[in-house]
């Protein structure tokens, strides 16, 4: 299923979409100002994300989909970043690269400075671990644990890898609960996944996600099976957590979403076609579908 | 085991999920366990049990009978491994109980005063023999318990053609008889139709007298540990020497006729020590295997979660590992402590059953150790593919909503469509029935395995009391046929014939039987009577020996039946038939030849007359042998014998004469033996 062939940028594919990838490239680049403007935190790295000549291809032979293909795009530290496009355009597919939940096809992803071509399995597994939190479409709570204990599960494997074991039940605990005050869910800590509306899930989730203080936050289709005001306050809740400083990109086929973004990158066929920059991004009370 | 407290607390859940899923699968570990403990345990408690009890009484390695006795003793005493060789005399005469009935009776030659150095016994109550008592016996457990023999009783004895009165001293147990067989052709005689009585030297050897048995005619032999290691030589050095004395008939500590019939019993656990628990276990292991890969993959999302989030494969590997360690775990624990005591009461009912003295009951670690590692593997080679399966979800299934996994199953009945159109006309909702496990075609199957083996659990049960049923059946109705035996005394005095008249027996096959059969055909009830002989022999072919009886039956007997898988077959005109396990035993084939030997307990003394049983009775005592259950019954002609032996008696090689009696015998002994109730 690995592929090995990350960073070849000369890929017969990327090659044939320069044209295109030049012209994201451009819009890029003003982009960048513009997070650095909203974010604005000196010493970190002013680039979150940097994807060059990406490509990603399942299966072989005259079964095998091109995913994506030749994909540029770079993200700002602090930026919220909404990934548009219709239902099979490659949204998730390059979440998932991004992610390190697989590895591309072609050309270089970079996370932080960091390269995430040529990471094995183990090295892909660390990296998911300690730099970046998921949201899911359809949640993945577990069931059979409470809101605190879904949101404590990913913290105490962080402090278990990380070699903090030493930190603690008592800070972990703590800290599990101010991920959860921070979505606003400080009151349902001991409620069971199916005690919980569909918002509020979705919510814990993100909880979760933060609980282990991630450098990006990656969220497909964080609204998608939500109503529009629950979603609404999951969008609230993201941007929030954006406010705070935090790298999020949020996949979404909703346009409305969009509204929320300092850019908007469209996406069809497995290929970036527009990235637009919103100097003023709007509040996600205002948005509405 | 599993990292981190709150994964440990979905694993608890998770577990807790469904409660007597678990605990129909933790018992069925249970059972496999305990069934393997107590199955096992048993085994070892009764075969230490027996090894202990046969070194405490000095259990004879090798039994010699006939010939020069006291030279082959003074012999065997002194070959190296040999602890302690002792003479005696034995003699099968007919005795009478108390209560008036007879039967057959065997009388065992002791020094009195003090255990002999060989088959030693155990006193169970009242006084071992003494010299101030020559008439003193004492009576073997199981015909004191069937006749109900105190200190104090009187028995009658056979001799010189008059019964004599000898005194119950005590009763003991016996090695040699721990189970009460007469030899090895009747491991189950009929309670109450064979009994043993240890008497005084002096005593025995004068009842043996009169049973044609002149002095000392057995030697026993009781190996030391060294040259219990090397039994093999031993036995065969032995069995040469009595050879060079004149004695035809060695019987080794395993063809011991108790010992051979326990040995096979208890065998018979050691082999149920891993049929059903491999069973049960196995069952447990499918149970494991379909639950856990339902798990899987409905956790399939929640797995890519915890992928995504940086949970190490191992981690989740360990999480699904665990529920096969723990159900095995779980059902180990109690399974050990129920095999534990079951191994204990099956061994203190079977010994007791049995009449065994000192039954041995211990806690082996290696039962609990072996019986822990069975369990743990087979929960963890049943949650080891699920376990593996789970470790390999990638993390982007996270990505995927609540899509059903696997691999369609299309492929199957895309094919079973196109194969069979008519498939195509099914209903659609039959279709959506049959999608379901052709979805998952393994698990399907594996489901079907542990029906499979539920049923298999059922019907091996089943199948075993049915196929005892059965073989009851068959040897008791179908092979031998006679309702009762009469067995006659051999070599009883003439004039003391009471029902049968005169009948002399001076020439070969002239027997006084007709004159009894025609006695009993006119009793009323009776449909048939028929003569028949049994002689124990030692049978010979290609340097190889066995000790058995050689049964004469009329050519059209319609007592016996021969069967074979060809339907019945009748006795031969000429030569012997022999039975597929004593066929396979000499290794013969039709038309081979062999020596054939008499030998009894009381062993024949060369030169000597014998006059052999003479059972007026419709009997065959060695069916077990003697039935062709292979579909080519064996056709051989003894080597040394022009006549062949299917109903009468001939000149055995040995030129020891051993036909009928020839004085006229007397019925003694009406032991009446429904065949299905003979059997302790
Ligand atoms: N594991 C996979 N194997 C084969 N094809 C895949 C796989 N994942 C995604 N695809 C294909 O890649 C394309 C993009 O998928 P995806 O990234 O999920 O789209 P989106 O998230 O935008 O709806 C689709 O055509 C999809 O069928
Ligand atoms: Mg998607």
């Amino acid at each position: 299923m690995r592929r090995h062939d990350h960073g070849s940028s000369a890929s017969p594919a990327s090659e044939a979409k320069t044209g295109n990838a030049a012209r994201v490239d451009a819009e890029t680049d003003g982009s960048e100002r513009a997070g650095a403007e909203t974010g604005g935190r000196g010493e970190r790295e002013e680039t979150a994300v940097r994807l060059r000549g990406v490509g990603k291809s399942y299966g072989k032979g005259h079964t095998a989909v091109e995913a994506l293909r030749g994909v540029d795009l770079t993200i700002g530290t602090g930026e919220l970043v909404v990934l548009l496009g219709p239902s099979g355009s490659g949204k998730t597919t390059l979440l998932n690269l991004i992610g390190g939940i697989e590895p591309a096809s072609a050309g270089t992803v970079e996370v932080a400075g960091r390269s995430l071509a040529g990471l094995d399995e183990d090295a892909r597994t660390a990296y998911r671990r300690d730099a970046v939190g998921f949201v899911f479409q359809f949640f993945n709570l577990v069931p059979t644990l409470t809101a605190m204990e879904n949101v404590r599960l990913v913290a105490e494997l962080v402090d278990g890898e990380r070699g903090g074991r030493r930190a603690g039940r008592g800070r972990r605990r703590e800290r599990a609960r101010e991920a959860l005050e921070s979505v606003g869910l400080a009151g349902r800590a001991d409620h069971f996944p199916a005690q919980l509306s569909g918002g509020e899930q979705q919510r814990v989730a993100i909880a979760r996600a933060i609980a282990k203080d991630p450098e990006l936050l990656l969220c497909d289709e964080p609204t998608g099976a939500l109503d529009l005001e629950t979603g609404l306050g999951v969008l609230r809740v993201l941007q929030d957590l954006n406010r705070r400083g935090r790298t999020v990109l949020v996949v979404t086929h909703n346009a409305a979403i969009a509204a929320i973004a300092h850019r908007v990158v469209r996406m069809r066929s497995g290929e970036v076609v527009d990235v637009a920059t919103r100097a003023v991004p709007a509040d996600a009370g205002e948005v509405a579908w | 085991m599993v990292t981190g407290g709150v994964l440990a607390a979905k694993f608890r859940r998770d577990l807790r999920h469904r409660p007597a899923q678990l605990v129909a699968v933790v018992a069925l570990v249970m059972l496999g366990v305990a069934l393997f403990g107590a199955s096992y345990d048993a085994y070892k408690n009764l075969d230490g049990g027996y090894r202990a009890l046969f070194d405490r009484y000095r259990f004879a390695d090798i039994t010699l009978a006939g010939g020069d006795a006291e030279a082959i003793a003074r012999e065997a005493a002194r070959t190296g491994g040999v602890a302690a060789a002792a003479t005696r005399t034995v003699a099968d005469v007919p005795l009478r109980m108390p209560d008036g009935a007879t039967m057959v009776g065997r009388v065992v030659g002791m020094p009195a005063g003090t255990q002999p150095a060989v088959d030693r016994v155990k006193l169970r109550d009242g006084a071992y023999l003494d010299a101030s008592a020559p008439d003193g016996v004492l009576a073997e457990k199981h015909i004191a318990d069937h006749a109900h023999l105190r200190p104090g009783s009187k028995v009658q004895v056979w001799r010189d053609g008059a019964w004599h009165g000898v005194a119950v001293r005590g009763t003991a147990t016996s090695p040699e008889y721990l189970w009460p067989a007469r030899d090895r052709q009747e491991p189950l005689p009929a309670p109450g139709s064979f009994g043993v009585l240890f008497a005084p030297e002096p005593l025995a050897r004068r009842i043996a007298a009169s049973a044609s048995v002149q002095g000392p005619n057995q030697v026993v032999v009781h190996y030391t540990r060294d040259g219990r290691e090397d039994a093999a030589r031993l036995d065969a050095a032995l069995t040469a020497t009595a050879r060079r004395y004149g004695a035809p008939d060695a019987v080794t500590r395993a063809d011991q006729p108790s010992n051979a019939a326990l040995g096979e019993d208890i065998k018979g656990f050691s082999e149920l020590a891993y049929l059903f628990p491999a069973l049960f276990l196995m069952a447990a292991g499918v149970a494991i295997y379909v639950v856990l890969t339902r798990r899987v993959a409905r956790d399939r999302s929640l797995i890519g979660m915890l992928r995504a989030n940086g949970f190490p494969r191992r981690t989740v590997l360990a999480h699904y590992l665990a529920t096969g360690v723990v159900v095995g775990l779980a059902g180990a624990a109690p399974g050990v402590l129920l095999g534990l005591a079951l191994a204990g009461t099956v061994t203190r009912a079977y010994t007791g059953a049995i009449g065994i003295p000192d039954a041995q009951v211990s806690v082996r670690a290696g039962t609990v150790l072996t019986g822990v590692a069975f369990a743990l593997a087979a929960g963890v080679l049943a949650a080891l593919a699920p376990a593996v399966a789970a470790a390999r979800v990638p993390p982007a299934e996270a990505m995927r909503g609540a899509v059903p996994s696997g691999r369609g199953g299309r492929g199957v009945l895309a094919r079973v469509e196109r194969l069979l159109p008519v498939t195509r006309r099914l209903p659609a909702g039959a279709w959506l029935v049959l999608r379901g496990p052709a979805r998952q075609p393994r698990r399907t199957s594996y489901t079907a395995l542990g029906v499979v083996l539920a049923l298999v659990l059922i019907l091996v049960s089943w199948g075993m009391l049915d196929t005892s049923k059965a073989t009851v059946a068959r040897q008791f109705d179908r092979i031998q046929r006679q309702d009762a035996e009469l067995t006659l005394a051999p070599g009883t005095g003439s004039g003391s014939v009471p029902r049968s008249g005169s009948g002399s027996g001076s020439g070969s096959g002239s027997v006084p039987v007709p004159s009894v059969l025609a006695d009993l055909a006119r009793q009323p009830g009776v449909s048939a009577a028929e003569p028949s002989a049994n002689v124990p022999v030692s049978l010979e072919a290609g340097g190889r020996a066995y000790s058995t009886a050689l049964v004469g039956l009329r050519r059209d007997t319609s007592m016996h039946r021969f069967l074979t898988s060809a339907g019945a077959r009748p006795l031969p005109a000429r030569g012997l038939l022999l039975g597929s396990a004593m066929r396979d035993r000499l290794g013969l084939k039709a038309g081979d030849r062999l020596t054939v030997r008499p030998s009894t307990p009381a062993g024949p003394r060369a030169g000597r007359r014998r006059g052999s049983r003479w059972p007026g009775s419709w009997t065959s005592r060695s069916a077990r042998s003697r039935t062709p259950r292979s579909g080519r019954p064996r056709r051989s002609r003894p080597a040394s014998a022009r006549r062949p032996c299917s109903c009468g008696s001939r000149t055995a090689p040995t030129g020891t004469r051993w036909n009928g009696p020839s004085r006229p015998v007397r019925a003694w002994s009406p032991t009446p033996t429904r065949g299905r109730s003979s059997g302790p």
